[in-house]
């Protein structure tokens, strides 16, 4: 991974809306072929930063390139590399599949006879072939999305930007979408993909956590677990009857915070001796064993430091 | 600046099929229309008919006889049963009648013999259009009985109304139906086409014809072209229904109907592109249409003249693009086309587009940005 060249190179870029500031000086990279996943809640800027980097958006200050290329000044250059699939349903629901598919094909200027076998190869590659002449707002939600992937790749970008592709969609639908992300990447696409769904950013190569227009953290998911815990989460199970006074000491005693789940509490510890002191003088009242932090421990605890400072 | 007859292409199969799929489009783009068409054509007809008239002259004057018994002849009058004495202006306020003709002290006979003597006419003008038609009934009918009676009229005392000249029935189905034409399609494409565009915007289809190599020149194409050739179809589909059905004259040639139509049909789109720019939802776009239709409407000379249209908002007519095709279909379709004229509007038409199209696209170009 790390031979990999940059295709992506945003150095401080801002957008501002008025006084409002979307995006406020990120900087950030992305290696070719890798999965980079964009995390954040809605609002904190991921959607301006993919516009700016397909050209959609001029930015306020600071410089986006791809391929060590100025975006806003060499639109008509990347624009037919680039495969964006936006946050906003983008197939016409009154045409069907096939005709959804000639048309985006002719925004890249690919004649019909070029498109079809294309969108027929797509449509296997999706696992979807046998909707090809239905209209659009016959599909299911997940089906939809699909399509609008096809449509994204349509014209066979190498840059894939997929703006919360899986937002609202099912379980089964979201593993056949990363099959496909996953499949994209090894193929040698760099795929950008934003989600607020902490469990899918474990599939990505690396991660941008975002908030508020500002990049609170960087790297792969292994170094962002092992940057934000040194000492790994607690899961308490209780032996007794559920305490409300352990939560509260915890919080007291400044060992760490808490959340409740099924039969006991989720303890992100900040004082792993301190804590370890307190479960002996709680001796019968409950168990723990330290666990592996997820992405959303991750992503809880970068906000909260955040916000805390 | 650059166009790719495949995506252009593209855009057209695209256009089409949605319109071609959605019943409530094909309805609006070719019922309405054809609808309008016949109301105008059947019913809202503002031909005068049944007007009450008076005629105040001696009991035995010959000429008030013929010119009730030929009034009544006409459609146009009912007599009312009046005598000598009645007080005009009271018949007129008392809607006992709409017009009254007023003999004058010494008699019809000795004024047509003169020549000159001042014959009144009190109308009811509430209705200035109305009133301008009854005017002209009455001057004719008045100049037909004194021409059998064999007197020679002094020229000036009754004159006809420019208008009547090529509508010789004053029917008014061949006047408004040229008309029409502008009006419906203007209204069509203006809504139609505005509509289509800011759809793209609402439901975020946009956003993909911006990621895509698309040009600010093909999409604005690709999003108005096909409406051109829908706005001249309706235009031969109104043309067609006005001459196989109300059998208005068509004494034009086709060709000069397709110029004028060409033209206002572009410049209907420039407008709906303005519109797009400012709106970002569908029924903005229906709100910004209607907002500019009726103003547009009112001051091109469909319903009123604009030669009856005070000055100070006249200047706006001879900015309005449907002003002059409306004048122009007139002109062709039923007079045959006067050629100066109908090339110099087409020149002020031409200049208008241009100076829309070139905003249009500006303003497009900033907004798509």
């Amino acid at each position: 991974m790390k031979t990999e060249p940059n295709v992506i190179e945003v150095e401080n870029l801002t957008v501002a809306f008025g006084d409002f500031k979307a995006v406020d000086g990120i900087s950030f990279y992305v290696k070719r072929g890798e999965i980079f996943g964009f995390l954040g809640a809605n609002g904190a800027g991921k959607t301006t930063t993919i516009r700016c980097i397909c050209g959609l958006l001029n930015p306020t200050s600071g410089t986006v390139l791809v391929d060590g290329k100025d975006v806003s000044s060499h639109t008509a250059v990347l624009k037919p590399r680039i495969g964006y699939m936006s946050q906003k349903f983008t197939l016409y629901p009154d045409l069907t599949v096939r005709e959804n598919l000639l048309f985006a094909g002719s925004l890249y200027g690919l004649r019909r006879k070029d498109i079809k076998p294309r969108a027929e190869e797509l449509m296997r590659f999706i696992g979807l072939s046998q909707h090809l002449n239905e209209p659009v707002k016959l599909l299911s939600g997940g089906v939809k999305q699909m399509v609008a992937l096809a449509a994204t790749l349509l014209h066979n970008p190498d840059l894939i930007f997929l703006d919360e592709p899986t937002a609202g969609t099912s379980p089964i639908t979201r593993a056949d979408f990363w099959r496909l992300i996953r499949t994209l990447a090894q193929n040698g696409k760099t795929v950008f993909v934003t989600t607020h769904y902490m469990d899918e950013a474990e599939y990505c190569g690396r991660i941008v956590l975002m908030e508020r227009g500002r990049i609170i953290a960087t790297g792969t998911p292994e170094e962002l677990k092992k940057q934000f815990f040194p000492v790994p989460p607690v899961e308490l199970v209780f032996t007794q009857p559920r305490q409300a006074s352990v939560r509260e000491d915890l919080q007291r005693l400044n060992l760490g915070t808490a959340e409740n789940f099924s039969g006991g509490l989720r303890v992100r510890v900040t004082d792993m001796e301190g804590f370890k002191a307190y479960a002996q003088t709680r001796e019968g009242v409950f168990t723990y064993r330290p666990v592996a932090p997820t992405l959303e421990d991750v992503f809880l605890k970068a906000v909260s430091g955040r916000n805390a400072q | 600046m650059r166009v790719r007859p495949v995506t252009l292409k593209g855009f057209f199969k695209k256009e089409f099929t949605q319109i071609l799929r959605d019943p409530k489009m094909l309805f609006a783009i070719f019922f309405i229309p054809l609808i309008q068409t016949v109301m105008f054509g059947l019913a809202l007809t503002s031909e005068v008919k049944n007007v009450e008239l008076a005629v105040l002259a001696k009991p035995n004057s010959r000429v008030a006889r013929d010119i009730r018994a030929r009034a009544q002849a006409s459609g146009w009058f009912k007599i009312s049963p009046v005598t000598q004495t009645a007080d005009p202006t009271l018949l007129i306020e008392s809607h006992r009648a709409e017009a009254v003709l007023i003999a004058p002290k010494e008699g019809f006979e000795k004024a047509l013999e003169r020549g000159n003597a001042p014959i009144q006419l009190l109308v009811n003008a509430t209705n200035a259009q109305r009133a301008q038609q009854v005017n002209g009934y009455v001057q004719q009918i008045v100049a037909q009985v004194a021409a059998e009676r064999g007197y020679a009229l002094s020229p000036g005392l009754i004159q006809l109304d420019q208008r009547i000249l090529f509508n010789h029935n004053l029917d008014t189905t061949s006047y408004m139906i040229p008309a029409l034409m502008v009006m419906s399609t203007f209204i069509v494409l203006l809504v139609v086409c505005g509509m289509a565009i800011a759809k793209e915007k609402e439901t975020g289809t946009m956003e993909k014809l911006i990621a895509s190599p698309c040009t600010v020149e093909e999409i604005m194409l690709g999003k108005t072209l096909p409406y051109f050739v829908i706005g001249l179809v309706i235009v031969g589909l109104i043309l067609f229904v006005g001459v196989a059905w109300f059998g208005i004259p068509f004494r034009g040639s086709l060709w000069l109907v397709a110029v004028n139509a060409g033209l206002f049909a572009l410049s209907a789109l420039a407008v709906a592109l303005i519109i797009s720019t400012v709106v970002s939802t569908q029924q903005q776009a229906m709100m910004g249409s209607m907002l500019y239709l009726l103003p547009g409407i009112l001051l091109s000379g469909v319903f009123f003249p604009v030669a009856n249209i005070p000055p100070l908002f006249r200047w706006m007519c001879y900015l309005n693009p449907m002003m002059y095709s409306v004048v122009n279909f007139r002109a062709v379709i039923l007079k045959g086309g006067d050629t100066a004229l109908f090339w110099s509007n087409c020149f002020w038409l031409t200049g208008i587009c241009v100076v829309l199209c070139v905003l249009a696209y500006k303003n497009f170009k900033s907004t798509l940005n």
